[in-house]
């Protein structure tokens, strides 16, 4: 019988070390509001060329106060998402694939490794967001593989998060806040977009402001 | 209660260390070369020389791609990365499945100026969407950047600051120890 205790509680502990280990694609943080992490402006150019598509995102923050949760938390991390939806397996965009750059600080190419089957994000995120900076202009782009489809419903996501650990800045080590306000959509799918009378579908170009006096959009 | 504690932190300790076991040496001089970039990195090629391993290998300055090809061309190890940069921006490339080294490199030459390219249109397009001024100083000053990174790439073509290079450890210790440019090699997750 004690050999049976040992033997679970080994069981138990070696689960508890994997479950963290494998499974947290999340983490906690401070609580905060959409306006201190997510961009005032941003633009997506979703195109294709004859050697494969490609995603364009542009992101702007217009004051201090607009980066303030960033600035709070040394250890910070910032994706901007794209999402392509992938419900009904013909999604635009598969993976990120090629070539890739970006001016956002410590920039680096996310892993699909947690992400659901039905939405495919192509992001590349910031491992060291406290040192954005408001008033510059920031970009990401890089090469996707096909997804499927011919054209599919683009959403995009401003998602606040934390390295852990904090000296490391690999893609491994970024996980997203568990706690709201987080995953800011500032494209939603499948949505008339005012005052485009329809939903944003790949590929395309629209442009949107976020609370910076009103939130509204705009062809490119 | 504490003897029970005792004994399950025992196997969990004896099972992380499994494999952790006396292992063919490597040259003294790859090992040295080895310790000197990474503890990790050494104590893994001491410990399993022929283990097929991915790692980041940073360079202690810039070099071309034509430079990093030719050194490649000699080596035991498969290129799967590719990392560009500097203090204002970053980025680099990754090899497809199947995709030659000659292929990606004039695939990453190619895209680097059409993404600077069409960057530059792009903004220009902003431009005309936008009243605000302070938002249209940055603009300005981002394409002015993207004109500079065109000047840079038409000057120097793209310069490598990092690769990701996967092979058996005692090779990525050897190269990394015969290439004076290196100046870290950091075990990456595939």
């Amino acid at each position: 019988m004690k050999k049976f205790t040992i033997l679970l509680a080994f069981v138990c502990v070696q689960l508890c070390l994997c479950s963290t280990s494998v499974f947290a694609a999340t983490t906690s943080c401070s609580l905060t509001d959409d306006t201190k992490f997510v961009p005032s402006w941003g633009k997506v150019l979703i195109d294709e060329d004859r050697y494969s598509r490609y995603v364009y995102q542009w992101m702007y923050w217009h004051n201090d106060s607009r980066l303030s949760w960033f600035g709070d938390n040394t250890n910070s991390t910032f994706e901007p998402d794209a999402f392509f939806y992938n419900y009904n397996n013909e999604a635009f965009a598969e993976e990120p694939t090629g070539y890739w750059a970006s001016n956002l600080p410590r920039a680096y190419r996310d892993t699909q490794s947690f992400d659901s089957s039905g939405e495919n994000a192509i992001t590349i995120g910031s491992a060291n967001a406290q040192d954005l900076s408001s008033g510059r202009i920031y970009y990401t782009v890089t090469r996707m593989t096909d997804g499927g489809g011919d054209s599919s419903w683009v959403k995009l996501s401003a998602q606040r998060g934390k390295r852990r650990p904090s000296w490391c800045y690999s893609t491994n080590c970024s996980f997203g806040c568990r706690q709201s306000e987080n995953n800011v959509r500032t494209l939603p799918f499948r949505q008339s977009v005012p005052p485009l009378d329809e939903e944003f579908s790949a590929p395309g170009c629209v442009q949107y402001w976020y609370h910076w006096n009103i939130t509204t959009f705009s062809e490119c | 209660m504490f003897h029970f504690i005792y004994i399950t932190i025992t196997m969990f300790l004896a099972t992380m260390m499994a494999g952790v076991v006396a292992a063919k040496p490597v040259t003294s001089n790859a090992k040295q070369s080895a310790v000197n970039k990474n503890t990790q990195f050494y104590d893994l090629v001491s410990q399993s020389p022929y283990k097929n391993i991915r790692v980041k290998i940073s360079f202690t300055n810039d070099v071309t791609l034509s430079d990093i090809q030719n050194v490649l061309h000699k080596e035991m190890v498969a290129v799967k990365a590719f990392y560009h940069g500097t203090s204002s921006y970053t980025g680099g490339y990754r090899l497809q499945e199947g995709e030659t080294l000659e292929e990606a490199i004039a695939s990453y030459q190619r895209d680097h100026i059409f993404f600077i390219k069409k960057r530059i249109e792009a903004e220009e397009m902003i431009l005309q969407t936008t009243y605000d001024k302070t938002f249209q100083d940055a603009v300005i000053q981002h394409i002015r950047e993207a004109v500079q990174m065109r000047v840079d790439f038409e000057k120097n073509g793209v310069r490598i600051i990092a690769i990701e290079v996967e092979g058996f450890a005692i090779d990525v210790a050897k190269f990394s120890q015969k290439n004076i440019f290196v100046h870290d090699v950091s075990l990456v997750t595939k």
